[in-house]
Parts: C-alpha cells; sequence; structure tokens
C-alpha cells in the first residue's frame, strides 16, 4: 500500500550539508501496524511528514496505493492528506475554539463532501472514550483525552493509512498502554498504521519494527 | 447537540468571536474609514449642488447695491441673513438705457419683525412682475399664474404650507406657493410683488416700524439686476455703471460664484486629503493586524494543513476575516455618518456659509453602495500580504517550533 | 455584589445617553435663548428632556449594579418607552421652533432625535439578546 523508494533530505549545501534522511527504503502492507523508533532528531518525524506530504524530498520516491505522490500540485496533496492518509501529529493539535466534535468534524469539511458527518464523529468518540464530552472544549481535557481526539480526528474520514508521531509523548503508563491498544484495534480493522516512538513497550502492539539511526532505516 | 457547517466562512466567523477585542478595534477602524468617506463624499456633493443651484438661481450677471452693502448682499444671498438697504430708484433708469444691457430690473428688501410669523426675522424681497427676469422664472417651476396682489411666494426653508397664510406686520398674505430649495440664503425669504411690499411697507410704518431711512417704495429700492447682452464684455459694463452712476457697489454674479467656488474647492480638497490619508492609514494598520494574527495563529494554520486544508483554502479563512470584517464597519459606519450628514445638514451649510443641498436619493443611495464596496475590498486587500504568509508556511518547521 | 458584563455596558451607554439627553439642549446643542415675548417651544422641549434624559440616566445607573436578567429586561423595555417618549416630545407633544435655520430646529432637534434613535436601536438589540440568553438558560 505504501512504498518507498531510496528517499533522502538533505539540509543545507556543500560544508553545511546535512542529510536529515538518507536512502530509505520501506513497504508498508494494508493492516499492518509498523513502529519506528529512534532517538530525537533521528529523522523520525522528517520521514512521516514527507509521506504526508508536508515536506519534499531530495531524492527518491514515494507511492502510495500504487500512485507516486511526490509530484502531486497542492490540491491534490491535500486531498490525499484529507482522505486516504490521517496524521496523529507531535503535541495535541486541537483547535481550542471548536469543540471536540467540531474538531474531529473539520477534516470532513475541508473538502467539498456530500452527507453529515456528525454520526461518524460520534461513534469514532464513542470508540476512543469520549462521546461525553463531545460538546467540551479541547483546553477541559487532559493530555491523554486530547491524543485521543487527535487519533479519532485523523480516521475521521476512513483513511488507509494512519501517520502518528510520538503519540504517547507526555502520556503515564496507563494512557500510553490505551494508545497502543487503540493502534492495534485500528490496523486489525484494516488500516495500515506507521508510527513513531521513543517508546519502547510500543514493539510487542507492532506487527514490524525498524529503528531510525542517523537518518538510516534499519530492520 | 449543534450542528455545525466548518467552511471557510464559518472558521473565519468563529475566529472572529475568539479575539472578540482584537475583532472589535478592526471593525471601529473599518467604521471609521467607512464614516470618513460615506460622510466626505456627501458633504462634497451637498456643497457642489449648492453651487449648481446658486448659478442657476442667481440669474443676474450683475447686481448693484449702494456702496456700503456688498456684504449684506451676500450675507442675505448665502446665509440668509436678513437686511435692507436703500437707494434711489431713478438709478434704475439710467442703468436701463446703457450699452450692453439686455434687461433690468429692481428689487425693494423689508424685514419682518422679530418672531411675528416665523420664529425668526425673515427677509422679504419684492420684485416688479413686468421687467422681473429673476425671480420669476424660478417661481414659475412652481406656481404658474401671475402673483396677485396681497399674495406671496415663500422659500423652501419658511415654516408654512401653500394656502396658508403668512402675518407680517399684523396683516395676513396668502401664501401662493413654496418655492424649491436652492440651497442658498434666498431660501429663507419671502417674495411679493412691489405692490404687495409697498402695503407691508405702510403697515409697518403704521405700526411705527422705521426701516433704516423713510425709504419709500415708489422712489427708492434695494438693488438692481441686470442681464447683460450676449457677447458684451461684462466687465466694460460693469466700468459704465460706476463711472455713470458713482456712490454705488457693483457685484458681479460670477465673482460671487468663483468665490464660493473657490472655498467650496478648498474645503472639497480638505475632505480629499482627509479621506486619503484616513485610507492610507486604515490599510497599514489593517495589514499590519492581520499580519501579526496570523503570526500568532502559525500553530493553528499548520493543524489545518496537516488535516488537508490546500494553501488557498487558509489564505481563504484570512481574506473571509478581512471580508467581514470590514463589512460590518462599512455598515456601521455608513449608518454613523448618515446619522450626521442628514439630520444636521441644515446646520452644517449654516457652519459652512456656502449652498448647500442634499443630493437625490439615488445619488445618496450610490455613493452608500460605493462606499460599502470600498470598505469591504480594502479588509482583504490589507490582508493579503497575511494570506500569501499563512499559506506558504512551512507546516512542518511550525510543528517543531511548538514541540 | 456580582455585576455582569452586559449590565455594566448597558448602564455606562444609557447612562451617558441620558445624560447627554438631560443637559444637551442647555449646553453643547442648546435650544434658543428667550425673546422679547418670553420663552419659544424650544425651551419647553429642553425643560421636558431634563427629565427624560434624568430618568434614563438614572435607570442607567441602577442597570450597572443588578445581576438579575429577568429585572434588567423589564428596566430595558422601560427606558426604550422613556426613550419614545422623548422623541414624541421633540417632534410632535411640543416642538421646536418653525424657522429651520434656527438652533433648535438645525441642532437641538436632529441631536436629540439621533441620540433617542441610538438608544432605541442599541435598547432593542440588548433586549434581543438578553432575551435569547434567557432561553438558552
Amino acid at each position: 500500500m505504501l512504498e518507498i523508494e531510496n528517499l533522502g533530505k538533505r539540509y543545507g549545501r556543500d560544508e553545511n550539508e546535512r542529510w536529515a534522511l538518507k536512502n530509505v527504503q520501506l513497504t508498508v502492507e494494508a493492516g499492518e501496524f509498523i513502529s519506528i523508533i529512534g532517538r530525537s532528531g533521528s529523522g523520525k518525524s522528517t520521514l512521516l511528514n514527507l509521506i504526508a506530504g508536508l515536506l519534499k524530498p531530495t531524492i527518491g520516491e514515494i507511492y502510495f496505493q500504487g500512485n507516486a505522490i511526490l509530484n502531486l500540485n497542492d490540491k491534490d496533496a491535500s486531498q490525499l492528506r484529507n482522505t486516504k492518509i490521517g496524521y496523529v501529529m507531535q503535541g495535541y493539535g486541537a483547535l481550542d475554539h471548536l469543540t471536540v466534535l467540531e474538531n474531529l468534524c473539520l477534516p470532513f469539511w475541508l473538502f467539498p463532501r456530500k452527507g453529515e458527518p456528525r454520526k461518524r464523529a460520534e461513534q469514532l468518540l464513542k470508540q476512543v472514550g469520549l462521546l461525553e464530552y463531545a460538546d467540551t472544549y479541547p483546553t477541559k481535557l487532559s493530555g491523554g483525552e486530547l491524543k485521543r481526539v487527535a487519533i479519532a480526528r485523523a480516521l475521521m474520514n476512513e483513511p488507509a493509512l494512519l501517520l502518528a508521531d510520538e503519540p504517547t509523548g507526555d502520556l503515564d503508563e496507563s494512557n500510553t498502554k490505551n494508545i497502543l491498544a487503540l493502534f492495534r484495534d485500528i490496523a486489525d480493522q484494516g488500516t495500515s498504521v506507521l508510527m513513531v516512538t521513543h517508546e519502547m513497550d510500543a514493539l510487542s502492539y507492532g506487527d514490524k519494527v525498524y529503528r531510525m539511526e542517523a537518518g538510516q532505516l534499519i530492520k | 447537540m449543534k450542528e455545525h457547517r466548518l467552511s471557510p466562512f464559518q472558521l473565519a466567523i468563529r475566529n472572529l468571536r475568539r479575539g472578540i477585542t482584537r475583532t472589535t478595534g478592526l471593525v471601529i477602524l473599518a467604521t471609521l474609514l467607512s464614516a470618513v468617506v460615506f460622510g466626505g463624499s456627501i458633504l462634497t456633493f451637498c456643497l457642489q449642488n449648492g453651487l449648481k443651484n446658486m448659478k442657476e438661481r442667481l440669474g443676474a450677471d450683475i447686481m448693484v447695491v449702494p456702496v456700503e452693502n456688498q456684504s449684506e448682499l451676500e450675507a442675505i444671498l448665502l446665509k440668509g441673513e436678513p437686511s435692507c438697504f436703500y437707494f434711489k430708484k431713478s438709478l434704475e433708469e439710467k442703468v436701463k438705457n446703457l450699452k450692453g444691457v439686455e434687461k433690468c430690473t429692481s428689487q425693494f428688501f423689508l424685514t419682518s419683525l422679530d418672531a411675528e410669523c416665523c420664529d425668526a426675522r425673515v427677509q422679504l424681497i419684492g420684485f416688479d412682475p413686468d421687467t422681473d427676469f429673476s425671480v420669476q422664472p424660478w417661481i414659475q417651476k412652481t406656481y404658474k399664474e401671475r402673483l396677485s396682489d396681497g399674495a406671496v411666494i415663500i422659500g423652501s426653508d419658511i415654516h408654512l404650507e401653500q394656502g396658508k397664510k403668512l402675518k407680517l406686520f399684523d396683516m395676513e398674505y396668502d401664501v401662493a406657493a413654496k418655492l424649491d430649495k436652492t440651497g442658498t440664503g434666498l431660501d429663507q425669504a419671502v417674495y411679493a410683488t412691489t405692490d404687495t411690499i409697498k402695503k407691508m411697507y405702510e403697515a409697518a410704518y403704521a405700526k411705527g416700524q422705521r426701516f433704516l431711512e423713510e425709504a419709500d417704495p415708489d422712489f427708492y429700492v434695494s438693488s438692481i439686476l441686470i442681464r447683460v447682452e450676449e457677447g458684451f464684455d461684462v466687465k466694460e459694463l460693469v466700468k459704465s455703471i460706476r463711472k455713470e452712476l458713482g456712490g454705488v457697489q457693483v457685484v458681479e454674479s460670477q465673482s460671487m460664484i468663483t468665490g464660493t467656488a473657490e472655498n467650496m474647492k478648498q474645503v472639497a480638497l480638505f475632505l480629499y486629503l482627509f479621506s486619503g490619508l484616513f485610507l492610507m492609514t486604515a490599510i497599514i494598520a489593517l495589514g499590519l493586524a492581520f499580519v501579526l494574527s496570523a503570526n500568532e495563529r502559525k500553530r493553528e494554520f499548520a493543524i489545518l494543513r496537516t488535516l488537508g486544508a490546500t494553501r488557498k483554502k487558509l489564505a481563504g479563512i484570512i481574506l473571509w476575516e478581512a471580508g467581514l470584517i470590514s463589512l460590518i464597519g462599512g455598515i456601521i459606519g455608513i449608518v454613523i455618518a448618515a446619522m450626521i450628514v442628514f439630520p444636521f445638514h441644515v446646520y452644517l451649510g449654516d457652519k459652512l456659509g456656502m449652498p448647500y443641498v442634499l443630493p437625490p436619493l439615488a445619488q445618496i443611495l450610490g455613493t452608500g453602495v460605493v462606499t460599502l464596496l470600498v470598505a469591504v475590498m480594502i479588509g482583504p486587500l490589507a490582508a493579503v500580504t497575511a494570506a500569501i504568509k499563512i499559506s506558504h508556511a512551512e507546516t512542518y518547521l511550525i510543528m517543531r517550533e511548538g514541540n | 455584589m456580582k455585576l455582569s458584563k452586559n449590565g455594566i455596558l448597558s448602564g455606562i451607554i444609557f447612562l451617558v445617553l441620558g445624560l447627554l439627553t438631560a443637559i444637551g439642549p442647555h449646553t453643547i446643542f442648546a435650544v434658543c435663548a428667550p425673546m422679547e415675548k418670553g420663552f419659544m417651544k424650544c425651551h419647553w422641549t429642553a425643560q421636558a428632556q431634563s427629565g427624560i434624559g434624568g430618568g434614563i440616566a438614572l435607570l442607567g445607573i441602577v442597570l450597572l449594579f443588578l445581576s438579575s436578567e429577568k429585572i434588567r429586561i423589564g428596566i430595558q423595555i422601560a427606558i426604550l418607552t422613556i426613550f419614545v417618549q422623548g422623541l414624541l416630545i421633540t417632534n410632535w407633544l411640543i416642538g421646536v421652533c418653525g424657522g429651520e435655520h434656527m438652533k433648535c430646529h438645525s441642532l437641538t432637534k436632529p441631536a436629540l432625535n439621533v441620540i433617542a434613535v441610538a438608544g432605541i436601536a442599541f435598547g432593542i438589540v440588548n433586549l434581543i439578546w438578553l432575551l435569547r440568553r434567557k432561553e438558552q438558560v
């Protein structure tokens, strides 16, 4: 479903040249849960942002469902990110002036669509155990709850691939376990999950584990 | 639970409500801008209309008055300040026979008593129906018949209706017609034939009212009005009149009009400069405010981008916000300006001391529409920099900043 | 005593408008001076507006200190009717001098009308807002 070939990202030139990613090869099948572990600054987030189309690589190609996606125009890349790829970003990522329910509905309204997103949003909130907070504003929620809101929002448009950048950062053990179990569930339901983390506990939840070291992906 | 669409427009409304203090400040700025543009435009149009009416109304090319009374004449014409002054009627015959005089007529002025008819003194102007060419064409627009003895025509600002009676010097006179507004001081005058004025004069005399000198309408007049022959040099005729008459003031209507036009230009120039400066300031201030706001909200826009918002959509949110602010401010500004220029238009005209007539309704509405369009465009125009900046921001870098 | 934002805002606005109505016709947009035969109509309008404006200002002060929305709604309605009375006095019940260029006609009357209309417009908007809030609660 996701195929990465020879991906590299360079910053700077000549003496200041630094390769954040080098020669990355990766394949993700449908319904697979893959964890990428590595230290801070090893290039994990850079990889996710390249896949999500928020960053352009220096060399290499990414194929999503058989199609090359790096040369898409802004509209197509945004639509891909909106419909096929869900992204749980680092930090909490909720808009404070919208309620939890509205935060979830937001991806639905970004591209012209028919229908009403509320039912799906409520279903997702139920799945993550936050239905009672639908009309609450994010400032009233805890870190763990906000993370679950972010995950639910990323699933709103039924993506084929879920990217998660440090989803358990800042969370306690109990919440961490809940989030990892949730990802396992999601993968079991057919959505591929690509998670970057420095959490060693993740090893037991995923199907495959990779290590990122100095911009290179090692299995 | 409430249903919500979250189009860029709805997001813009939410954003404006969230930062209500900032929004209020920007709306106030847009309000001031549209108030200045609308109010300034209406003021200018009123002055232009007034000048146009003044040109039409004056009728005569030259007016002859006693030597020391030119300022009183101007006060009557421009400010409606009643006055009376006299010189010998025989001078009219001398003027009639001068070369270059096409038409010649005289007028006789009186003033009413305080608070007798209309809460304030009014100018009474007697005209000769056989020779007059200045007042009658104006009267004809409203009253086609010949003015009978004992009847009067009133200016538009006299507070009495056609068919009612006007009380002057303890006598009542029929109001045959009310003239259209000219925006000049003549709106506050009462017109009658010299015969009627003579009766008024006798009635006033009987009441013990004296008008400066013992001015008898049979032997004295207040002004002589002259129309110059087509092609004849007005200045040449002015010279002849001065030479022939001596001891009189000769007033060229054109210089009075030019003088008023010059004054009007000064006011209009001031208004244009002020509006222009204000417009520039508003655009800069709005632009800065939007850039600063966009800077503060980088993370919010980065989240939207991550969720799949196109660059165009992000720019759209900012432009909608700017458009809404300028629309709301534009409407409020027009309403506020309207609450000043329309109810107070008589006061403004009096204060400016120039002919001042409200433009027709169609022109007012047109001005309102144009002002609103300008106001609505200014916001998005000012926000363009912010919109471009936010739509081209590197999402990845912004997300890293926050972590 | 818990003050509400809306109470403070509406209280101040009505206090200011009330004071302008009461004092304005005697000062910044004064009516005509008395003539030989005595006071003219506009003088009596100014006197009446002192009462009207004073009443509005007083109710404005009361609004400042009220937290109960129900009572504030009642007071708002009272203020609105007083403003309407003021309009009637200026334009119909007593009125001002007839001459268009007389100060009371060109300045005082429009000033009083504009203040009253502004007060009524604000009052209606605020009333609607208060009533909708009451429904939601």
